[in-house]
């Protein structure tokens, strides 16, 4: 299949001082896919992310974006290229929904000047996330799923191609979760986004997932389409619980099931 | 603690636009605030508690060497201890003129880099991953605070809680924009030191008031009524 290449995980292995949490990852991440980590915790997912934004340098192996080496970009170019969403954001800042989500503009912007698009941009993150009808309002005083949102719409706002997101559900009801997904889906859909997302909910992964790499202890366990790597065999050996797999007749998606744990 | 040695040691400044007190203070922060990176530090990162333990520890530690430098002072220790309580009777024309040419110098550079600032707000390693580089400007902040801060002693010694309420107070008027925040908490620190220093003048006159008892005085209710009100902020 002939598609434009964006990232290459080549061969990564990582260590945290002597403990080696990430060993022989591979994958490739075509333009306008979205590709899901899956993985029980402290299977490396988010180190992985991270090496992948070029915050943690891998032991061995190398990460390519656009066929260059990630760490050879300036920080502003791969911020161009590259917007990232933390598991953990910052505790607080009394910055209004509108200020946070335009520091995502940072990397285009020149100093003193805003950039063409910025305001664009800014309000398309806000109109996808859901984030316009609290815009003026201070970041500290939402509720833990507004923020989620608001943290997302200032990636969103970036305008980088490739969006890494740890967890990005997290705190989100049903109905935003799927909102913002299948936000994230379109953009990639229309080849203007690619996605690399952390995702612990397996039927959310089976909704909107190209493709999975399922981890174990930092080590690969598949990486493919998701009906032929989340099988009952593969999430009982990454997961160590019982899951009945199914098929959605309308959709077509297979669903999950857990039942129990196996020990 | 680097302006006390200069001033019972007798440390003279290598560089002739500086005096002892500044040149020494500057080595002092630049120490104090190393250290306080070094240990507030963990896996590449720093964490606001980590920062506040780390610098509770460093300011109990220099404390303790002021002390002794205290003690080992003799003829300078009137000096030292005017230097402690803050205030302008004791500055001269020479450490002014290093403060007006070099303040506005600092507060420019600091204004400079001020949407960098606001892209840390949300943490380091999401300023990392919008292009800020982020080693560097803490680098140029740290080096400005000790370097501001070296200046602003060498003038009028130890003044305490301008610095602390101030840029709190804009905050909460201004938000949080470092473009907006920086220039006036600036302009509106030197007016309440003004303020401050007048009160002090005047409320005992004909003697005077040290102007850091008067800035304590008013900074410190004002600074745990904000620390009440500002629950869920900065991690608090």
């Amino acid at each position: 299949m002939d598609r434009n290449i964006v990232l290459q995980v080549h061969n990564v292995s990582f260590a945290y001082e002597k403990a080696l949490v990430l060993k022989n990852i591979s994958f490739s991440v075509g333009q306008g896919d979205f590709i899901a980590l899956v993985g029980p915790n402290g299977s490396g997912k988010t180190t992985l992310l991270k090496i992948i934004l070029g915050t943690l340098i891998p032991r061995e192996g190398e990460i390519r974006l656009d066929g260059k080496p990630v760490l050879s970009y300036p920080p502003k170019e791969r911020a161009k290229k590259m917007s990232y969403v933390s598991q953990q954001p910052s505790a607080g800042f009394p910055l209004t929904v509108q200020e946070l989500v335009s520091l995502g503009r940072y990397p285009h912007e020149e100093r003193f000047r805003q950039a063409a698009g910025d305001t664009q941009a800014i309000e398309e993150a806000l109109r996808l996330t859901d984030s316009l009808p609290f815009r003026e309002r201070k970041f500290t005083a939402l509720s833990g799923g507004e923020k989620q949102k608001v943290l997302i719409a200032r990636a969103l706002a970036q305008t980088s191609y490739l969006l890494l997101l740890d967890e990005p559900t997290v705190h989100l009801d049903l109905y935003f979760q799927l909102q913002i997904l299948n936000g994230l889906k379109t953009l990639c859909s229309e080849g203007r986004s690619t996605v690399v997302a952390v995702l612990h909910d397996l039927n959310l992964v089976s909704l909107f997932a190209d493709e999975v790499l399922l981890l174990k202890s930092g080590e690969p366990v598949a990486f493919g389409k998701v009906a032929e790597v989340m099988n009952e065999g593969s999430m009982r050996d990454a997961f160590a619980v019982e899951v009945a797999v199914s098929r959605d007749s309308q959709s077509g998606a297979v669903y999950f099931l857990p039942r129990r744990p196996h020990r | 603690m680097g302006a006390a040695a200069a001033l019972v040691l007798g440390f003279t400044s290598p560089l002739a636009m500086f005096t002892g007190v500044s040149f020494f203070s500057f080595l002092g922060s630049l120490l104090a605030l190393s250290l306080v990176f070094y240990f507030g530090r963990r896996d590449g990162y720093f964490s606001v508690f980590r920062l506040l333990l780390s610098g509770l520890g460093v300011g109990l530690l220099f404390s303790s060497l002021v002390a002794v430098l205290m003690i080992m002072a003799e003829e300078e220790l009137k000096a030292l201890i005017f230097f402690f309580m803050g205030g302008f009777s004791s500055a001269s024309w020479e450490t002014t003129w290093m403060a007006i040419t070099l303040v506005p110098v600092c507060v420019w550079i600091a204004f400079y880099y001020a949407r960098e600032l606001n892209v840390l707000l949300l943490g380091e390693e999401t300023a990392l991953s919008s292009g800020v580089n982020t080693r560097r400007i803490q680098a140029i902040y740290a080096i400005l605070a000790a370097f501001l801060t070296s200046i602003s002693v060498s003038v009028a010694g130890l003044i305490g809680f301008v610095g602390l309420i101030i840029p709190h107070m804009v905050r909460m008027v201004f938000g949080a924009d470092h473009r907006i925040l920086l220039p006036v908490t600036f302009l509106l620190g030197g007016t309440f030191l003004i303020l401050c220093d007048t009160i002090a003048k005047v409320v005992l006159a004909p003697s005077e008031l040290p102007v850091g008892v008067v800035t304590s005085l008013f900074g410190v209710p004002v600074f745990l009524y904000l620390l009440k009100k500002e629950r869920g902020e900065y991690g608090l």
